[in-house]
């Protein structure tokens, strides 16, 4: 029984085999160069259009691009890493008394994180600063007046 | 062609003219809009980055009058002031009464309210309504409250106190 199937087994291999062996005729190149000219083209449209990255220059200091994400509807919305770094730059800049209104600023716009305002991080912090008032009710005033 | 070397070829060639033809396109796309920024363009460009600037600016000291220590707003004020220069005669006025609000010497108080009335010639007649308005804005002290300059009726006017007097304060 075994060795019948050994037989049929070998047999079907000594058809297949040469089936799976045989290389596919050879393509002509013309394909293939079509799809490379084809390709170049959709990434240079790509690239022209600004699909890839917008190539407008940006606003020129790290505090008119502060400025610049505080003006949006929703402040850091899409570069949140570049705004923490300037507003660090700016932060260098300033004079003690006013870097702690910049980091609560910071916090209470969510600036650096799309425009969301974590509450409780943004209460730790004017406590940590020994502001007077740090309720929550008050940050939001504090949120809502910023832009004054 | 060697088969195995055409299959790799099929994937990679593509891959790198399509990257290849980004790269260009970027290239191109920036340098034109390098070069149609011209003079004008880059001198408006640079008013809207200052025009930005102040936003920021503006923004720091709103937060520090809002709840902020004295030394916080002393020092956020003289930023904005600095920056905003002679550009917003309005915000300038109010920022001066800011100052004063948060200024203890009573003479400082007068002498800072009657510079702002030089800049702002209604602002006197209607003072103690105008800075209520302003110390409303700020929910803590000092500089919530009118300041004793005006409860006290020491003189506010343009030209009371010498600019020698005046500029002690700011």
């Amino acid at each position: 029984m075994i060795e019948s199937l050994v037989l049929v087994g070998k047999g079907l291999g000594d058809r297949v085999a040469p089936l799976v062996a045989t290389p596919p005729p050879p393509r002509s190149p013309v394909s293939l160069i079509a799809l490379v000219l084809l390709c170049a083209s959709a990434g240079y449209g790509l690239g022209v259009s600004g699909v890839l990255g917008p190539f407008a220059p940006q606003a020129g200091s790290p505090a008119a691009r502060l400025g610049e994400a505080l003006q949006g509807q929703q402040p850091g919305a899409g570069n949140g890493s570049q705004i923490a770094d300037d507003a660090a730059i700016v932060r260098e800049s300033l004079p003690g008394p006013a870097r702690s209104a910049l980091d609560l600023l910071v916090k209470v716009s969510g600036i650096s994180s799309e425009g969301n305002t974590d509450w409780e991080a943004t209460e730790a912090l004017c406590q940590e600063l020994q502001w007077e008032r740090c309720d929550r009710e008050a940050l939001s005033e504090l949120k809502m007046r910023s832009g004054l | 062609m060697n088969f195995t070397r055409y299959r790799e070829l099929r994937f990679v060639l593509p891959l790198l003219a399509f990257l290849m033809g980004a790269i260009g396109g970027r290239v191109q796309a920036r340098a034109f809009v390098i070069k149609s920024d011209s003079e004008q363009e880059a001198s408006e460009r640079k008013s809207q980055d200052k025009i930005k600037e102040l936003r920021f600016y503006r923004s720091l000291s709103n937060v520090a009058w809002v709840m902020g220590p004295e030394a916080a707003v002393d020092s956020t004020l003289s930023l904005e002031q600095r920056h905003l220069g002679l550009l917003d005669k309005g915000r300038s006025v109010e920022l001066s009464i800011r100052r004063a609000l948060i200024t203890s010497s009573l003479e400082g108080q007068a002498a800072i309210l009657s510079g702002a009335c030089s800049q702002d010639a209604g602002l006197c007649d209607r003072l103690a309504e105008r800075v209520q308005g302003v110390a409303d804005t700020r929910m803590v002290a000092p500089g919530n409250q009118l300041p004793e300059a005006i409860t006290r009726g020491l003189p506010v006017s343009p030209g009371a106190y010498p600019p020698s007097r005046f500029h002690k304060f700011h």
